[in-house]
């Protein structure tokens, strides 16, 4: 049997009613807000140059057949030098582009002259990204010297797994999530040359 | 007796195919590599072999370590010899002056980084003065540390990294102009060798990156280091140049890399003491440029030059410096912890008379 306090009229539970539906809708609009700013956070996986120790495994634990790793070339931090420890091999015997004096197993780092200087040739080098395998030998190279070289996951062939093979299997841990928007780190000393030159 | 056909028990078939499956997925698991301890096994043509380089022949090892101390400084920039042998290194905002046992003597306090010194020998006019590097200007201390000139700067893009004393004249090397200012010992500009304003038909320098040395040898003539050219270069004080030696190559008796020597130093006897950056080598050349000896190799020193898993921070600044004391001595300082090394020829090596400048 119930109350006559407690009875509750068509009005009373109309009301509570519109209330309950306008806060669910709320929460609603609120987690649509929500979702959509979470979109704008996407993230990519990206090889810190800073911590990268160029261990080789970039080359083969990528899922890829050819890994998303690549060298990369920071042009103003390299020295244009003729003899480049980042393109001949170290038992080289003469400073030619023949396969045999080249650092790179695939030849991919390409080299062209630019001009003389200080009675010195001068020489661009570049990366043949389709050569490239992402073993980081010229990057060990370089490294002994300017170090203009490094290693980056390159975002035209990376499929951006949930679990990055090479994520796991990187001894430095240099593998980590960046905004999408901003998919590639650039060196300190290569980011303070650059600002450098801009100013 | 009945025969009966054989027959098979239900679902035994079920059973072998699950278990080899789970056999394989169980193999499959245990044989992947997931963490990457495996390393990754790569054909030994893509890696970088810079180890066999790192291992000196011990029969060219001519030389053995007397001492090392720590010089207490955190960014080590240069050392240099003064009077009684006393050791001078340069670096944060000082000049800590040591005994020739790692005593410490005394300490000059500088208003900016020591980027370069050289101290006048006792033979100079001006005995046992400082001339201190200062970014692009030279400042010159007494010997007891009190200041007693600071020189104009020589240049907006000035970056002196070493600096050469004769009996009137004082040689700067300019990294930032890629030049060797001469100045008087009053600091006086009497002229330059390179750079763009050096234009006298004769090859100035390549210098990619801030280790430019100079140093006076007993010939009369200075020497300049032309890192990018992989040589050493003679001048005459007018910047003519007399001859050159030096071949690059990672192999013992070539200087490595893009531009090397980082550093040299001139024995008593004339020959040449040089220093490499990112392989740390300190080795020994006759004078006129033959290689003869290895003072000490990268294992000497704290650089993890060309380590594997260790760092990859660049070796551009995985350097060493020399100077040579009265005795023909080899004092090093190790940029990266700058600690003091000094190595003296080993007994019996054939070396030592030569150290004292009798050979």
């Amino acid at each position: 049997m119930t109350s006559a306090t407690n009875r509750q009229d068509r009005r009373q539970f109309l009301g509570g009613g519109a209330r309950t539906v306008g806060a669910m809708a709320l929460a609603g609009f609120s987690g649509f807000l929500a979702g959509r700013s979470g979109k704008a956070e996407e993230t990519v996986w990206q090889i810190d140059p800073d911590v990268c120790t160029t261990c080789g495994n970039c080359a083969t634990y990528c899922v890829l057949d050819e890994s998303a790793v690549k060298a990369v070339q920071c042009f103003d931090l390299c020295a244009m030098c003729d003899p480049c420890p980042g393109y001949f091999d170290l038992s080289h015997q003469e400073r030619t582009t023949a396969a045999e004096n080249q650092l790179c197993p695939t030849g991919a780092v390409l080299r062209t002259f630019i001009a003389e200087q200080a009675g010195v040739p001068r020489f661009e080098y570049y990366i043949e990204e389709k050569d490239c395998i992402g073993c980081g030998k010229c990057v060990e190279g370089c490294a002994m010297m300017n170090g203009s070289l490094y290693l980056q996951v390159r975002h035209d062939r990376c499929v951006n797994c949930n679990q990055c093979a090479i994520a796991i299997a990187c001894p430095s841990q240099a593998f980590r999530r960046v905004p999408a928007s901003q998919p590639y780190l650039m060196k300190k000393k290569a980011l303070a040359a650059t600002q450098r030159r801009g100013s | 007796m009945t025969n009966q056909p054989a027959v098979r028990p239900a679902g035994l078939g079920v059973i072998v195919v699950v278990a080899t499956a789970a056999l394989v997925a169980g193999l499959a698991v245990w044989l992947i590599d997931r963490s990457g301890g495996s390393g990754h096994r790569l054909p030994e043509k893509f890696v970088y072999q810079i180890d066999k380089y790192k291992q000196i022949d011990p029969g060219l090892l001519a030389y053995e370590e007397v001492f090392c101390f720590d010089s207490g400084l955190k960014d080590a920039s240069a050392v240099a010899i003064g009077l009684e042998d006393r050791i001078f290194a340069a670096g944060d905002r000082s000049i800590r002056i040591f005994d020739s046992r790692g005593g410490r003597l005394a300490a000059i306090e500088l208003a900016a980084r020591p980027s370069c010194l050289a101290v006048a020998p006792a033979d100079h006019p001006q005995a046992g003065r400082v001339f201190v590097g200062l970014g692009d200007q030279i400042g010159v201390f007494s010997g007891e540390g009190q200041p007693l000139a600071s020189w104009p700067p020589l240049g907006e893009k000035a970056i002196l990294t070493s600096i050469a004393l004769a009996e009137a004249d004082v040689f700067a090397a300019d990294a930032g102009q890629a030049r060797v200012h001469r100045l008087s010992l009053e600091g006086d500009v009497l002229g330059a060798i390179g750079g763009q304003r050096g234009g006298r038909g004769w090859a100035p320098f390549a210098v990619p990156s801030p280790f430019f040395d100079v140093a006076m040898h007993p010939d009369g003539w200075l020497r300049v280091v032309n890192p990018g050219a992989l040589r050493v270069e003679a001048y005459s004080f007018e910047g003519n140049l007399q001859l050159f030696w030096g071949e690059g190559g990672a192999r013992i008796d070539g200087f490595f890399g893009c531009c090397n020597p980082a550093n040299i130093a001139v024995l008593p006897d004339g020959r040449f003491v040089t220093a490499e950056k990112g392989l740390v080598r300190v080795k020994i050349y006759s004078a006129d440029g033959q290689f003869e000896s290895v003072v000490a190799g990268p294992e000497t020193f704290g650089a993890a030059a060309g380590a594997v898993n260790e760092s990859l921070s660049d070796h551009e600044y995985t350097a060493v410096d020399v100077a040579v004391d009265g005795k023909g001595r080899v004092v090093v300082l190790d940029l990266t912890t700058a600690k003091i090394h000094g190595f003296q020829t080993k007994a019996g090596s054939g070396e030592s008379e030569a150290a004292d400048g009798s050979r």
